[in-house]
């Protein structure tokens, strides 16, 4: 007894001097000046022709400055662009310029730099190169002038100048090479390479002569990435970080450790139906088919049983407060074993069938063998095929899989969706499947704006619903986790708030 | 003992060589693309095309092999598929972290792992039972988990230790220490309890041999002929094990080094293999290699320093 009340004095007292010659085991990095974000990963490159959407804008946008930037709810707003307007048939945007603003090697930031980024993220393949594709053209019309020439109306382009195809760097560093591993831009902040080590922490410092400084009131931001969701926890309430995204299964002891819990609604889960022409699942060919599939799953079991109740069920691919949402759709297939056995019976499989479900490998692995039961039940037998990471061949495992269960963004505007999911030349459309009134909305949309635009939106949701393209199982919510010190402002349908929308606690 | 240390350095060599080419071809035919791993899922199949012929994976995979063997032997070991990185300079910043930790851990292990199979051998009955459970015990807890909950105890409920991150150790050393001892433990459990039961085992063994009672009865004192002789003739088997637990904290540490938030090279592996960084993967394993290949060396000639025989084996 004595020897072990020995030990562990010493060992105390070693820990304690250590403690003290290091500064303390806890190392609190934050301060009312200091912001300091634990980020879900690595910056790979600063060259926004290349970056992913994703955690990463945050690194972009400490130091990148968009043309254009979105409010909480996502509304687009001015920013280095003062003013933009379209012509009348959406096929030319003009963008008025901000005076005075330079980039962070000095270089004036004008049309023709806003021409040099444009061309340079059309050929680049990051998140930007999609919403770039449609323009044609750049024109310089003056020096605080640009015409952007679109080859077809798109609805998703001001989002777009809003993020990675907005944002500027100094053209005269796009020139030169090496804006991948040097970030040159107009942003608020610098980094700072003397303080930051690759994958450890990066240090921004604020950039003197800012023109919209009050919008970053810290004067440093810190970004830590870590991979780990227990590593970022961990840092979360020992106080190396403030702020982080995290789980749903963390709300609790969030809570009770005194952090800042806010939940936005993110991304949708569910089974994507592929092969609706049936081409190698001949049943799925059958809408009633699909429709039994969507009857098949008891939502709100899930919701409450797998996803701990947040989230909420939803038989539709949209942002909830996107203008393609339609509230009663989630009405259109309750819970009902019978419906869809009877469903399947008048489709001509009344011993059910055997279908293959692909899924990404990790994250989707608990939920796959839930809704492999449910669909059992129904005589639909799955046959999983999992994948694991899509630069590791399953990317083309995918494509010839009839289903696919992952989870997918949602967006605002609902336009990114459709280019993601509903086009022939989707990424998430392998089989290139489309049908008649979807090949009419997806012209009559970014034809037309406001009030009749989203009414064409709710059209197109409601027939994608009807002719169950898919079957989403909950629409889940985005869980970010904060130190008291700081007031984060949530942002509809962005992974991460922007930097903009964190401050001092008031 | 010149040339039996050459023969293991050769052999060394030659296993490292086996296995980094293994695995260059085995990489080769897993189906991972480096060029869409490094571009992401948006990019068209002609950015990828254009991406594959800039990394040479258009080139027959001999070739391609023949051109990183090469450069490797030369110390270029190439720029990572999907960082802006150069492989030689992302390794040299990560590889201290991970042989901090291996290295610590082995450390730990061999001196308490020693400590206990002395005990445990020479204190039969129910210390020795209490000791066994309890290695039983270390051994078979998952060092992830252990981590875990040496975290959430001694770092994020106690505060004796940062939850995450690595400190260099000319920063400062008494946070260096700080920021790997939790890590460390962790690693180095379940191997203070193998080489503790494998120590305890041999010294048992060894003590029951007709040499020990001769020496005994020659009116040598008890701890002279344990740490003399008994130890001298028990620790080959537990340095084997020594030798192994290494290589087990080398791996181990990739998981150890996620839940502590440090950067080593466990973490670069696992981030390359989710991009197919091929280039990274393999600076990655042959650093690996190498380093397991000079501690199993240095390990062997202790083993032959302890038992003379070996050298001539």
């Amino acid at each position: 007894m004595k020897l072990t009340r020995t030990l562990t004095a010493a060992f105390a007292a070693v820990a304690l001097a250590l403690a003290g010659c290091s500064g303390g085991g806890q190392t609190t990095e934050a301060s009312s000046s200091q912001l300091v974000l634990g980020n879900n990963g690595d910056v790979l490159t600063w060259d926004p022709a290349e970056m992913k959407e994703g955690a990463v804008i945050h690194y972009a946008e400490a130091v990148y400055d968009p043309l254009l930037r979105k409010t909480p709810d996502s509304t687009i707003e001015p920013n280095l662009a003062t003013e933009y307007e379209y012509n009348a048939d959406l096929t030319e945007l003009t963008l008025k310029l901000r005076d005075g603003v330079t980039f962070s090697d000095d270089t004036a930031f004008d049309a023709d730099a806003v021409r040099v980024n444009l061309e340079a993220r059309k050929k680049g393949a990051g998140s930007a190169s999609e919403a770039a594709r449609v323009i044609e053209r750049v024109e310089v019309v003056d020096k605080s002038t640009v015409k952007l020439h679109l080859s077809e109306p798109s609805p998703g382009l001001l989002a777009g100048l809003a993020t990675y195809l907005g944002y500027m760097a100094s053209p005269k560093a796009l020139a030169a090479g090496g804006i991948a591993t040097t970030p040159v831009g107009s942003g608020p902040y610098l980094l700072d390479a003397g303080n930051s080590e690759k994958g450890v922490r990066y240090t921004f410092t604020s950039r003197e002569g800012y023109w919209n400084r009050d919008a970053f009131p810290f004067e440093t931001v810190v970004i830590r990435p870590y991979e780990e969701f227990t590593a970022r926890y961990n840092a979360l309430t020992t106080g190396q970080i403030q702020f982080m995204y995290g789980t749903p299964d963390m709300v609790p002891k969030a809570k009770t450790d005194g952090l800042t819990v806010a939940t936005v609604p993110g991304e949708w889960q569910g089974i994507i139906l592929q092969d609706r022409a049936g081409k190698v699942s001949p049943a799925l060919g059958d809408v009633r088919v699909r429709q039994a599939i969507n009857h098949a799953l008891d939502r709100k079991a899930i919701l409450d049983t797998h996803y701990g109740g947040l989230g909420q069920v939803s038989t539709q691919t949209f942002n909830p407060a996107s203008e393609a949402w339609v509230p009663s759709l989630n009405e259109r297939y309750p819970y009902d074993p019978a419906k869809a056995k009877e469903l399947l019976t008048a489709a001509g499989y009344p011993d059910g069938f055997t279908i293959k479900v692909s899924f990404s490998e990790g994250f989707m692995s608990p939920l796959v063998p839930i809704v492999a039961q449910y669909l059992g039940d129904v005589g639909i037998t799955v046959e999983q095929v999992p994948v694991n990471g899509f630069a590791n061949g399953g990317l083309e495992t995918l494509k010839g899989q009839p289903a696919f269960m992952l989870s997918f963004s949602t967006n605002i505007p609902a336009w990114t969706d459709v280019l993601n999911k509903l086009t022939p030349t989707s990424l998430w459309n392998n089989f290139q499947y489309t049908d008649a009134t979807v090949t009419r909305l997806l012209k009559e949309i970014p034809a037309a704006q406001g009030d009749q635009q989203a009414a064409l939106y709710k059209e197109l949701n409601t027939h994608l619903v009807e002719q169950a393209w898919f079957a989403p199982i909950v629409t889940q919510e985005n869980v970010y986790l904060s130190k008291p010190e700081i007031d984060v402002t949530m942002q509809q349908a962005q992974l991460m708030p922007s930097l903009r929308f964190f401050a001092p606690a008031k | 003992m010149l040339s039996f240390v050459t023969r293991r350095l050769a052999m060394g060599l030659l296993l490292a060589f086996t296995v980094v080419t293994g695995m260059f071809f085995f990489l080769m035919l897993t189906g991972s693309d480096p060029a869409r791993g490094a571009l992401g899922l948006y990019a068209t199949e002609e950015q990828v095309a254009v991406k594959r012929e800039q990394l040479g994976l258009d080139r027959p995979v001999v070739e391609q092999y023949l051109d990183w063997l090469g450069s490797a032997l030369r110390g270029d070991l190439g720029l990572s598929s999907a960082q802006n990185t150069q492989v030689m300079d992302l390794i040299v910043t990560r590889l201290p972290v991970t042989v901090s930790l291996a290295l610590g851990a082995v450390v730990v292990a061999a001196v308490l792992g020693i400590a206990l199979g002395l005990l445990a051998a020479t204190r039969p009955g129910t210390f020795d039972r209490v000791l066994q459970v309890v290695m039983v015990l270390g051994f078979s807890l998952p060092n992830f988990w252990v981590a875990i909950i040496l975290a959430l105890v001694f770092a994020v409920n106690l505060r004796w230790f940062p939850a995450t991150g690595y400190v260099h150790l000319q920063d400062s050393p008494g946070g260096w220490l700080l920021s790997i001892t939790l890590p460390i433990v962790a690693l180095s459990i379940g191997s203070i309890a193998a080489i503790a039961q494998q120590l305890r085992n041999s010294v048992i063994t060894v003590t029951n041999q007709d040499y020990v009672r001769t020496l005994r009865s020659r009116g040598l004192s008890g701890r002279n002929i344990l740490l003399t002789h008994v130890l001298r003739n028990a620790s080959p088997p537990a340095l084997t094990m020594l030798s192994l637990q290494f290589i087990a904290a080398m791996s181990g540490a990739a998981i150890v080094e996620r839940v502590f938030g440090l950067q080593g090279i466990g973490a670069v592996a696992i981030n390359a293999s989710g991009n197919s960084d091929i280039p990274v993967i393999m600076g990655v394993l042959l650093f690996t290699v190498l380093v397991v290949v000079l501690v199993n060396l240095a390990v062997d000639i202790l083993y032959a320093a302890l038992n003379p025989k070996v050298r001539n084996s």
